[in-house]
């Protein structure tokens, strides 16, 4: 399995930091070229390494973290989608979901990635909190997990455990994943999962 | 506003016990009377107070905690539930989907108590867990809270808060109360919110 993240902001750069401090290769490209991001790269180490746009698209699991109007034209920048999943790391910072015709913000970006599984995770907590340990007071940090494909959520919370997360899954966009929109019930929570 | 516990097994023993950690006063009933409670009470002191079911009815707030099927008995106890809020902190253990018709469990209760206002919340962590001291090294014990009505819910969050509790609130059942349903996704976390 091969992943990459799109966008060197501060949610990119924060999975960056968890994807080298958990030993697991990441491309990281961003709409400027990788002469932008060689420095961050070494600073990250050998897991991270900077790439094209256009190379990273290659990878299996793409994660998008850019501010949410960039979707677009990354997604228009891979003909095909078909067999990816794509993890949905942003958020639609507006109260109302009006100018998406009501669609969950996920859901509506899904619509522009034909043939991918969209699963929407890493977008529920601040920056400094994502780049942080989730190793804390004899549990970890909590992230939740929604999509409409099970298989693809079963696989990215492998990838959340992985990372060092207690992945908790949600279930579809439409439904669990509602709670994961802009101020909804379950962002900005630093939640500990203990054993029982 | 006046708060009473329905049953005296592991759930409803351990909701007295928060009650009484926190000091905020109590009844309790089950259906053999109060002299059945009088040990519980006793040993957590004179804020839980044994009573008869119907005196437990009384109170603004009713908080059923008693085996699933049972909740029937309690609706049909009181002719009318209007203006009450029943709070639902039971599972459906043992109960088919068939026997719901689909139906969430929460929506089945509602309609047995018709007039009052239910709230989804206690129902959630193991009774063991459910008694302890929801303070856990700095934060607090995640309660998820859900309600179809939105000012019964924030009513529950705020006595879920006073118990000690981290509330976090989830919507209406057909958005996220569905996650604190049988097999939720909510069910049975232990998760501790930091300050």
């Amino acid at each position: 399995m091969t992943y990459a993240i799109i966008g060197t902001g501060n949610v990119g750069q924060a999975l960056a930091h968890r994807f080298a401090r958990s030993g697991i290769a990441v491309s990281l490209a961003n709409s400027r070229g990788p002469e932008s991001i060689s420095e961050l790269a070494k600073k990250l180490g050998p897991a991270v390494t900077a790439t094209h746009l256009q190379d990273a698209l290659n990878a299996d699991v793409v994660i998008f973290a850019v501010p949410f109007a960039s979707h677009a034209a990354i997604a228009r920048a891979r003909s095909n989608w078909k067999g990816k999943t794509v993890i949905d790391a942003m958020n639609f910072r507006e109260p109302s979901l009006a100018p998406l015709g009501g669609l969950q913000s996920s859901e509506f970006v899904a619509m522009s990635l034909p043939g991918a599984k969209l699963v929407k995770t890493f977008n529920q907590l601040p920056a400094a909190l994502l780049a942080s340990e989730p190793a804390e007071r004899g549990g970890r940090r909590v992230m939740f997990v929604a999509g409409n494909h099970d298989e693809a959520n079963a696989e990215v919370a492998g990838l959340v455990a992985t990372l060092g997360f207690a992945p908790v899954l949600l279930g579809p966009l439409s439904e669990g994943g509602s709670l994961l929109r802009f101020r909804g019930p379950l962002v900005l929570q630093n939640l500990i999962k203990l054993g029982s | 506003m006046t708060y009473s516990i329905i049953g005296s097994g592991n759930v409803g023993a351990a909701l007295a016990r928060q009650f009484a950690r926190s000091g905020i006063a109590v009844g309790i009933a089950n259906t053999r009377g109060p002299e059945s409670i009088a040990p519980l009470a006793r040993e957590l002191g004179a804020n839980v107070v044994p009573q008869t079911l119907q005196d437990a009815l009384k109170a603004d707030v009713v908080i059923l905690a008693v085996p699933f099927r049972a909740h029937t008995t309690v609706a049909r106890a009181l002719s009318s539930w209007s203006g009450k809020i029943v709070v639902d902190a039971m599972n459906t253990y043992g109960v088919s989907p068939e026997e719901l018709k689909g139906q969430a469990s929460t929506d089945v209760v509602a309609a047995a108590f018709a007039g009052a206002q239910v709230v989804k919340t206690l129902n959630q962590l193991p009774a063991k867990l459910l008694a302890q001291d929801p303070s856990v090294d700095g934060g607090r014990r995640v309660m998820f809270v859900s309600s179809n009505d939105a000012n019964a819910e924030a009513l529950m969050a705020t006595l879920v808060a006073d118990l000690g509790f981290a509330p976090i609130q989830l919507g209406k059942v057909t958005e996220g109360g569905r996650l604190i349903g049988m097999g939720g996704a909510l069910i049975l976390q232990n998760l501790v919110k930091q300050a």
